[in-house]
């Protein structure tokens, strides 16, 4: 794979092909599959916007079929042309800790369940990121949104924590931002 | 040493001696030390005291993670 085209996203739109071509696809060697996600799922750590991508492709653990393998590799061509890319912490920010939030709704096409994404700012950096997909079906909506923001909440809480034992008192308000 | 643990983290210790802060995150036997410059220094030499240490400077690679530290801003990649 050294000869390769960059890709300008981690992924194509329409995930749904994802789900609908499963069973026609040819099966692909799950132990590399997993290798590779596994990978990836650690490079999330620094690389906030292939979060989503991976999330995607995790679910997918137990069967891989080709068009996981290419939308995979896909986030690797991705990943090739943004090569240079890190997380850029600077000093002198402050500690407001912003939290935003967001959710498909039924976004799963096999259970309707929904995906939430959160992401945390300290300052004018972003500190924590996450994707999951939620473990009840939302049935509007606002339901969805809802369950994205308490899942949001739960880790606001754990950070004003960590945040009060290192700065020794208890830090403003943390907004978190939804939509509807 | 007098390191509080947080309740947050088990893996992160922290001080506070005259205002001034001093962060020490572990893991399994990686360390590396953030905060007041001569605490830092302080710290580096008690820890010498009691175990086996290797000082590596300033951090260029934790777990797999690369870090870029300039004077006022870090990379992560």
């Amino acid at each position: 794979m050294m000869n390769f085209k960059s890709m300008a996203t981690p992924m194509e739109a329409n995930l749904k092909k994802l789900h609908d071509s499963t069973i026609s696809s040819d099966r692909v060697d799950p132990t590399m599959y997993r290798q590779l996600i596994g990978s990836l799922l650690y490079l999330v750590n620094t690389r906030p916007y292939i979060c989503y991508a991976v999330n995607a492709l995790s679910k997918h653990m137990v069967e891989p079929r080709q068009v996981h393998w290419v939308a995979a590799k896909h986030v690797l061509r991705y990943l090739h042309g943004t090569i240079g890319y890190s997380v850029r912490y600077t000093t002198g920010d402050g500690v407001k800790l912003e939290g935003f939030t967001d959710s498909d709704w039924a976004g799963s096409a096999v259970d309707r369940k929904s995906t939430s994404g959160c992401c945390f700012n300290l300052g004018s950096t972003m500190v924590s990121w996450f994707n999951k997909k939620l473990t009840s079906v939302a049935l509007s909506t606002t339901e969805g949104e809802y369950i994205a923001t308490c899942a949001a909440c739960k880790e606001a809480l754990w950070l004003r924590k960590l945040l009060a034992d290192l700065s020794g008192h208890q830090i403003d308000v943390t907004v978190i931002f939804c939509d509807k | 040493m007098r390191f509080n643990k947080t309740v947050a983290d088990d893996n992160l210790y922290y001080k506070v001696v005259d205002g001034r802060p001093l962060i020490l995150v572990l893991y399994v036997d990686d360390l590396f030390l953030t905060g007041d410059e001569d605490m830092i220094v302080k710290c580096k030499k008690d820890l010498a005291c009691e175990f086996e240490m290797k000082d590596l400077g300033l951090m260029h690679y934790f777990l797999g993670l690369e870090v870029w530290q300039g004077p006022n801003e870090t990379f992560l990649g």
